[in-house]
């Protein structure tokens, strides 16, 4: 019995091991600012690990089959160490199912320590490599001391075997106390419970950022412990797996930011350490081995460079990859809001356009009463108070653009065409703040949100139509915690269900340019509608050429998150890499639905295929009526 | 940051051009941003109207923590106002000229009048040196063409700040929330001042005419100008108005003069 004693007293051991790590981490994490969570999150886990975390994790089946393996078949054999070493069972019968447990295992570690021998860029190296061998040697340790007869096992042997289990308890049990990988899986499981956004989990595509008291003590996030809780924790679930750097349209185009080293940064932050153990891709121009933080340190300069914050396009390609379902975006803003707000440092043409929209209620500076100007001759009604009507039209900053001008005729066009009862929202409209709001200027956002708010209060309308996605994304999602709240469909959508009862008398897009569909990370990725762009152009008998990164994976045009303004140098542009992606599915015409992506394709050099909105394209098929 | 030297900027109501929302005066909030970079927190910031001005929010969020109000009321004399809060300040900043009201970009010369002291216009960068026992201010002056000249002159003076002086002005709301505003007491009253009768109108945006670019030889010109004929053109008279809209269209595409 002294091998099973030794496992009991190592058991119980590990189990210390891991409450003391456990409760030093908890200290650090409660640093954050309170945030308010429902404790029956811990019930959920299960449920949320199983279904929305492997809904992720799935998407690459090899890596996901040796987790559930590796991990699987460790939970597994825990659970009966516990019962028969744990309470002192001692049953050889359980002892076969650790055996099998351990089985399992090894062939799960198998496969990581294949993936880990050509590992692709994304990945971390340092610790993480050695992953495969220590848990190689929990489960080789188990094996050992459990599938041997007890009359074979010598001295020699068991004390083997009790090493291996030694070496491999030690990762499992100590990383969470200081910062190993294994860190992962404890923080993983409570982040889950304690998520963020826990309405994730029940299907809700959240995306709206959330509100920020403009009164508080911090505006916005200046030190890591200025995050909530459960954002610290919800770093300390990373597991370096880089699928957000990979996804990353930033990064791809040499722009200082790496979500994945983003996020290794802000944990350094909250355990008060520096990155020069960080093993992974760093940010494109800058090096390891410079950055340090403390939980009540300012995060910017030392910790993160603001070039790296002002970098992201805030495209959410990162939060969709993200295994662990950490929210960068919602970090970046938060630091973004505390530069903005607090030390009024935005660099670019930015402070100029947060200034227009402070003083004239437009990006441009321009003239609020000439918003509607592109629609003088299309005989267009201006709602007013008093007259109902069925549809607003709500145009956004793209009315002012004499390309966007364009889709917006062509859309007035079709509702004509259609006999919709609609009114534009005339002067009275205001930007909705969408870029304030991801520069980090919830002030004015706030500002113009109650405005727009307080005109279309006075308004009697059934739903609002908007061919900006980002105009859409603020009105339909942002807007209610300010009080708005009203029905709000994208163009595409409209017209989709135009199409369908046959109201609108379409003829096919008599075009033989092949054509494919670049989804805006505003109506995909946060509003969830892939689907209606694409019907729209089935109807009009067009064969879509999808492009190998479209629909919840596409690639970002570049022009979302005031990228564009803060214009952070890189080595290529991130438009120019999507018109290739168009390029390489052998398109020559793009269909766009943004007014962003429009001018960000359009803004390619050299040949280029032809940008054109799903609205122009409606449009023109109507003209060809006889 | 406190300064040896004593200096103060003046800060006027601005008025967005297009809108007409309050804001700060770009011109003294660029000024105001020189007088920070010279003195830090040392730079007194004033006003000469009113204490509830909207725009001087603006001015607090560009960094004024605490703005003085000369109260001076429509029709009164704001430059002696000013002349007798600002008689021992050795450096007054100023913007070249305000957006509403008269906007003549006056006030400058005559605060330096008032005070008999030397003014200097168009300033793009100062320096303060020290110089024996008194301070010289060294200035890049802006001049039309993309000239600079550079000059130096012994406080006190007056320096009213070109627009495009090379600063970068940051606005952050916090600042706005907490900056305060204190109310000088004027000791002697001021007497009223002749002030221009007028009424204001939106400026109305001059209209670019669209006009080919002239690419025939000096002789042809002159033909055409004298000879009727030779003057070329089209005049469409056939086909419906769509036809002829695209006549003028291809016109106007072939001179450049349209982009779409
Ligand atoms: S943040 Fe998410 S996607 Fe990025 S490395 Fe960490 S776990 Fe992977
Ligand atoms: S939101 Fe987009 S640009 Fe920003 S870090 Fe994530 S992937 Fe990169």
């Amino acid at each position: 019995m002294p091998v099973a004693l030794a496992i009991t007293i190592l058991f119980w051991l590990s189990v210390a091991a891991l409450a003391v790590g456990l409760a030093r981490r908890a200290q650090l994490w409660r640093a954050g600012q309170p945030a308010p969570v429902a404790r029956s999150g811990l019930l959920a886990v299960p449920k949320r690990y199983f279904v929305d975390l492997h809904h992720v994790v799935a998407r690459d089946p090899f890596i996901a089959h040796a987790h559930v393996a590796t991990a699987g078949g460790a939970v597994l054999a825990l659970i009966v160490v516990a019962l028969n070493y744990g309470f002192g069972i001692y049953s050889e019968f359980l002892d076969w199912g650790i055996v099998l447990a351990a089985l399992v295992m090894l062939v799960g570690v198998f496969f990581v320590w294949q993936r880990r021998r050509h590992p692709p860029a994304r990945l971390s190296r340092g610790a993480w490599d050695r992953l495969p061998y220590t848990l190689a040697a929990f489960a080789i340790g188990l094996l050992i001391a459990n599938a041997l007869p007890t009359q074979i096992l010598s001295s020699a042997v068991a004390a083997i075997a009790l090493l291996f289990l030694l070496v491999g308890s030690a990762e499992l049990v100590l990383g969470i106390g200081v910062g190993a990988p294994m860190k992962h899986a404890v923080a993983g499981l409570l982040h889950l419970a304690f998520h963020p956004r826990p309405e994730r989990f029940s299907g809700v595509r959240s995306t709206a950022l959330k509100p920020l008291p403009l009164d508080g003590r911090e505006l916005g996030v200046n030190a890591p412990a200025d995050f909530h809780w459960n954002q610290l924790l919800s770093f300390d679930a990373c597991v370096q797996c880089g699928k957000c750097e990979q996804s990353c349209p930033a990064f791809a185009a040499g722009q200082p930011l790496n979500p994945k080293k983003l996020i290794q940064d802000l944990v350094c932050g909250l355990s008060g350490t520096g990155d020069t153990a960080y093993a992974g891709s760093p940010y494109p121009g800058i090096a390891i081995g410079t950055h340090a933080g403390a939980p009540d340190k300012a995060i910017v300069p030392q910790l993160i460079e603001p070039q790296t914050l002002w970098s992201c396009t805030t495209c959410r390609a990162c939060v969709e990859e993200c295994p662990m379902l950490i929210e960068h975006v919602d970090a970046i803003v938060g630091i973004r809001r505390n530069l903005n707000l607090a030390r009024g440092d935005v660099p670019g043409t930015a402070p100029d356009i947060l200034a227009n929209l402070r003083e004239t209620a437009t990006q441009g500076g321009s003239d609020n009463a000439a918003r509607y100007n592109w629609a003088i001759d299309l005989d267009v009604q201006t709602a007013v108070p008093g007259k109902p009507v069925d549809l607003l039209l709500f145009a956004g900053e793209g009315a002012f653009d004499m390309r966007y001008q364009r889709t917006l005729r062509s859309l007035v066009k079709i509702l004509k065409a259609a006999k919709v009862d609609f009114a534009v929202l005339g002067e009275s409209e205001c930007d909705t703040g969408d870029t304030a709001r991801r520069l980090g200027d919830e002030a004015t956002f706030q500002r113009l949100a109650k405005a727009n708010i307080a005109t279309l209060a006075g308004l009697d309308f059934k739903r609002i139509v908007t061919a900006d996605p980002h105009v859409l994304h603020s009105l339909r999602n942002e807007y209610p915690a300010f009080g708005g709240n009203y029905s709000v469909v994208h163009h595409t959508a409209l017209i989709d269900e135009l199409m369908t009862p046959g109201k609108l008398p379409v003829l096919e897009f008599r075009n033989s340019r092949a054509l494919t569909y670049h989804d805006p990370c505003y109506l995909g990725r946060y509003n969830g509608e892939f689907e209606a762009p694409r019907s729209v152009l089935r109807k009009l008998g067009v064969n879509v050429r999808e492009m190998d990164r479209s629909g919840p994976r596409a690639r970002c045009c570049g022009g979302g998150g005031g990228a564009p303004l803060t214009d952070i140098p890189g080595e290529r542009r991130i438009p120019d890499m999507r018109m290739g992606d168009v390029r390489g599915a052998g398109a020559e015409i793009v269909a766009v639905a943004c007014p962003q992506c429009t001018a960000m394709l359009e803004g390619v050099a050299g040949d280029r295929a032809e940008v054109l909105d799903i609205a122009e394209l409606v449009a023109s098929s109507l003209e060809a009526r006889p | 940051m406190s300064a040896p030297f004593s200096i103060a900027v003046l800060v006027s109501a601005g008025r967005h051009p297009v809108s007409g929302v309050p804001r700060a005066c770009r011109g003294d909030a660029v000024a105001m941003a020189i007088g920070h970079s010279l003195a830090g927190s040392a730079l007194r910031v004033l006003h000469a109207g009113t204490e509830d001005e909207p725009s001087l929010k603006d001015y607090m969020a560009y960094g004024a923590k605490n703005i003085e109000v000369v109260p001076v009321r429509e029709g009164d004399d704001a430059i002696a106002a000013l002349a007798s809060v600002l008689r021992g300040v050795d450096v007054i900043l100023t913007g070249c000229k305000a957006e509403q009201g008269a906007g003549s970009g006056l006030l400058p010369y005559l605060l330096a009048e008032a005070l008999s002291r030397p003014v200097i216009a168009n300033a793009l960068e100062v320096k303060i040196e020290r110089k024996d026992s008194s301070f010289d201010a060294r200035i890049r002056q802006f001049l039309p063409k993309g000239q600079r000249r550079q000059i130096a002159c012994a406080t006190p003076l007056v320096i009213a700040v070109h627009p495009f002086a090379p600063v970068s002005l940051k606005y952050a709301y916090a600042r706005q929330i907490s900056g305060q505003i204190e109310v000088i007491p004027l000791t002697n009253p001021t007497c009223g001042a002749p002030q221009p009768d007028w009424v204001l109108e939106k400026a109305a945006r001059t209209r670019v005419r669209l006009k080919a670019q002239e690419k025939k030889s000096g002789h042809a010109r002159l033909l055409s100008a004298i000879v009727s004929e030779v003057k070329g053109g089209v005049v469409a008279f056939e086909g419906t108005t769509v036809d002829k809209a695209q006549v003028v269209l291809n016109y106007l595409r072939e001179h450049r003069l349209v982009d779409f």
